[in-house]
C-alpha cells in the first residue's frame, strides 16, 4: 500500500501546475468571458491574441501536442471555408482592393478581412476552451460546483453520463470484435462499417439500460440518498486572491467588449 | 428479539405471474452468520433485496406479509436510513463501481463521503479496509479499468468501509479464484467476530459449512430447511431437494448407509479428519 498516496488526500487537490491548480470555476469564468468577448468584438486581432494566450497556456501546462492537433482540426478547415465563401459572397463589393490570385482566382481585401474576423473569433474561443477542458478534470469541475451549492445528485448524473459514454464505446468495440471473430465484415468503407455498426446499437442500449438499474442499487447501497452532512475525500484549495483578480479582469474584458460593440453600433466609435 | 423477522411474506415482481417469495417466514438474530443456499431461481436474491429494502421501495410489485427490521415494517423504513444499517454487496461486479471516481481509494471512500464521515477518519478506514481485502496495491488504479474479481473486491471494500451492523452479501465470490474466495470468507468471518450480522448467499457449500452459524435452504421462494449449519447440512432430505451438501457430509452419510457410521456426520474437512482419526484409535 502506497501510504504516501493515501495520505495525499489530506492535502488539497494539487497538480503542481499554476493553471491546473486554479479553481475550475475561476478557469471556466476566464475562458468563457474571453471567448464571448471574442465573439462580441468580432475582430481577427482579438481572436489571434486569444489564440496566442491559449497556446501559451497549452505550452505551460504541457499539453501543446494534443492541443495543437485538436486546434488545427478546427482552424484549418474553418479558415479555408470561411475565406472561400466570403470571397465568393463579397467579390463585387464596392471599394474592394485585389490582394492576390490563386490559380487565376482573384482575392480581395474586404472579404478576406471579413473571413479572418469570423474564423479567428471562433479559433480564439476554441483555443481557450480546448486548454480549459484538456487541463480540467470533470470531477474537479463538479466538485467545485457542489461547493457552490449544486446537489451531489446533479453532479453524479453529469459524471456518470460521461462514464456511460466511455462504457458504451467499450461495449460497441467488444461487440464489433466478436462480430469480426464470427466472420462478419466490420472494416472497410463507410457503408460496410455502418452496416456492421447499426445492428449493435440495440444490444448496447439494452445492456446500458439494464446496467443502470443495478448501478442505482449499488449507489443506494453506498448511502447515496443519505440525508445530512456530506463530506469529501478530495478537497479543492481555497480560491486565492489573485484568481479573483483574474476573474474580475476577464469579466471587465467582457463588459468592455459589450460597451465597445454598443458604441460602434450607435456610431460613437 | 430477532433483528430481522419475516412473517408469511409473499412477493411478486412487477409484470410477473409467479411469486418469487411464497409464504416465507424466517428470522435473523444479531451477531450471527447466516448462509443462504438453494437452487437458482429459489428466491435467494429476492430475499436479499427484501431485507435490504429494495423491495418494496425500488422494486414495486406485490408484497404481502410482514418484514420487520428492528421491529419496524420494511415499508416504513427509509432506504437511505437502511443503507447506513444494512450493507449490500451483490453479484455483478461490473455495475457495482460508481463510475465517477478515478482511483480505487476514492471508490472505497464513496459510501463514507455520503455518510458524512470526517476526512481523517475516512482515510484511516479506507486504508484499513484496503489492507484487509488485499487491494492496497490497487489504490491508485482506475476502478473502471479493473478485472471482474478486482472490481468485486473493491465493491466489497466500499461496503465494509461503511461499517454497517448487518451485511447482506449475494455471491461475492462468483468472480474470484479459489485463493480470493478463501480470503473473502476469512474477511467475512472476521466481520462476524466483530459482532456483525452476516447474511450470505453462496453456492460454495464447503465454505458455507466452515464459516456459517445458521443455514437457510431456499426452494421455490420459501425456506425448505433452516437451522444450525451442522444440523441442516447433514440432512438426507437435502439431497432430494437438489441442494448440495459438503462432500464430507456426503461421505459421512455414505458411511452410515454402509453400516459403518462415524460418531456423527461431518460437514468440514477438519471435522471429518478428527472423526476418522478418533475411529482409528
Amino acid at each position: 500500500m502506497d501510504r504516501e498516496f493515501a495520505y495525499s488526500y489530506n492535502d488539497y487537490v494539487k497538480y503542481g501546475n499554476g493553471y491546473k491548480d486554479m479553481n475550475p470555476i475561476s478557469k471556466l469564468t476566464i475562458s468563457v468571458c474571453l471567448g464571448i468577448a471574442s465573439c462580441i468584438v468580432h475582430r481577427w486581432q482579438f481572436g489571434v491574441a486569444l489564440c496566442i494566450i491559449g497556446t501559451l497556456a497549452a505550452i505551460y501546462t504541457r499539453i501543446f501536442k494534443k492541443y495543437i492537433k485538436s486546434l488545427l482540426v478546427i482552424a484549418v478547415p474553418l479558415l479555408l471555408l470561411t475565406s472561400c465563401i466570403r470571397q465568393l459572397q463579397y467579390a463585387h463589393l464596392e471599394g474592394n482592393q485585389p490582394i492576390f490570385k490563386i490559380l487565376g482566382w482573384q482575392w480581395y481585401d474586404q472579404p478576406f478581412i471579413a473571413s479572418m474576423d469570423i474564423a479567428w473569433y471562433i479559433i480564439g474561443f476554441s483555443s481557450v476552451l480546448l486548454v480549459y477542458f484538456m487541463n480540467t478534470e470533470m470531477k474537479d469541475l463538479m466538485l467545485a460546483l457542489e461547493n457552490r451549492g449544486v446537489t451531489h445528485v446533479a453532479s453524479y448524473i453529469m459524471l456518470s453520463s460521461i462514464q456511460s459514454i466511455i462504457d458504451m464505446k467499450k461495449s460497441a468495440d467488444t461487440i464489433l470484435e466478436s462480430q469480426k471473430a464470427r466472420g462478419i465484415e466490420t472494416d472497410g468503407n463507410i457503408i460496410v462499417r455502418m452496416k456492421a455498426f447499426f445492428p449493435t446499437l440495440g444490444p448496447i442500449l439494452l445492456s446500458a439500460m439494464s446496467g443502470t438499474e443495478e448501478k442505482a442499487i449499488a449507489m443506494d447501497a453506498r448511502a447515496f440518498s443519505h440525508e445530512g452532512g456530506h463530506t469529501y475525500l478530495r478537497v479543492l484549495r481555497p480560491i486565492p486572491w489573485w484568481e479573483y483578480i483574474l476573474d474580475a479582469i476577464a469579466i471587465l474584458v467582457l463588459v468592455g467588449s459589450i460597451v465597445y460593440q454598443v458604441m460602434k453600433t450607435v456610431g460613437a466609435l | 428479539m430477532a433483528f430481522i423477522e419475516l412473517k408469511n411474506v409473499s412477493y411478486k415482481y412487477p409484470y410477473t405471474k409467479d411469486f418469487a417469495l411464497h409464504d416465507l417466514s424466517c428470522s435473523f438474530e444479531k451477531g450471527k452468520f447466516y448462509g443462504i443456499i438453494g437452487e437458482n431461481g429459489g428466491g435467494k436474491t429476492t430475499l436479499c433485496n427484501l431485507i435490504r429494502g429494495l423491495i418494496p421501495h425500488f422494486y414495486l410489485g406485490k408484497l404481502t406479509g410482514e418484514c420487520l427490521i428492528e421491529g419496524k415494517d420494511i415499508r416504513e423504513w427509509d432506504t437511505a436510513e437502511l443503507s447506513s444499517k444494512i450493507g449490500y454487496v451483490f453479484q455483478n461486479p461490473f455495475t457495482q463501481i460508481s463510475g465517477i471516481k478515478s482511483t480505487v481509494f476514492e471508490e472505497v471512500a464513496i459510501g463514507l463521503e455520503n455518510l458524512g464521515v470526517p476526512k481523517d477518519e475516512m482515510i484511516e478506514r479506507v486504508i484499513d479496509v484496503c489492507n484487509q481485502l488485499d487491494i492496497g496495491h490497487l489504490i491508485k488504479n482506475n476502478p473502471n479499468e479493473l478485472s471482474g474479481g478486482q472490481r468485486q473486491r473493491v465493491a466489497f471494500a466500499s461496503i465494509i468501509a461503511m461499517d454497517t451492523d448487518t451485511l447482506v452479501i449475494d455471491e461475492p465470490t462468483s468472480q474470484l479464484d479459489p485463493e480470493g474466495t478463501e480470503n473473502v470468507f476469512k474477511i467475512i468471518n472476521t466481520l462476524k467476530h466483530s459482532n456483525k450480522t452476516i447474511i450470505l448467499v453462496e453456492h460454495k457449500i464447503d465454505l458455507i459449512a466452515e464459516f456459517c452459524d445458521e443455514i437457510l435452504v431456499m426452494e421455490n421462494g420459501t425456506v425448505a430447511f433452516s437451522g444450525p449449519a451442522h444440523e441442516v447440512l447433514t440432512k438426507r432430505e437435502l439431497l432430494e431437494h437438489k441442494a448440495s451438501i459438503p462432500e464430507v457430509a456426503r461421505f459421512g452419510l455414505a458411511m452410515e448407509d454402509a453400516g459403518k457410521p462415524l460418531e456423527r456426520v461431518p460437514v468440514t474437512l477438519d471435522e471429518a479428519y478428527k472423526l476418522i482419526k478418533e475411529r482409528g484409535r
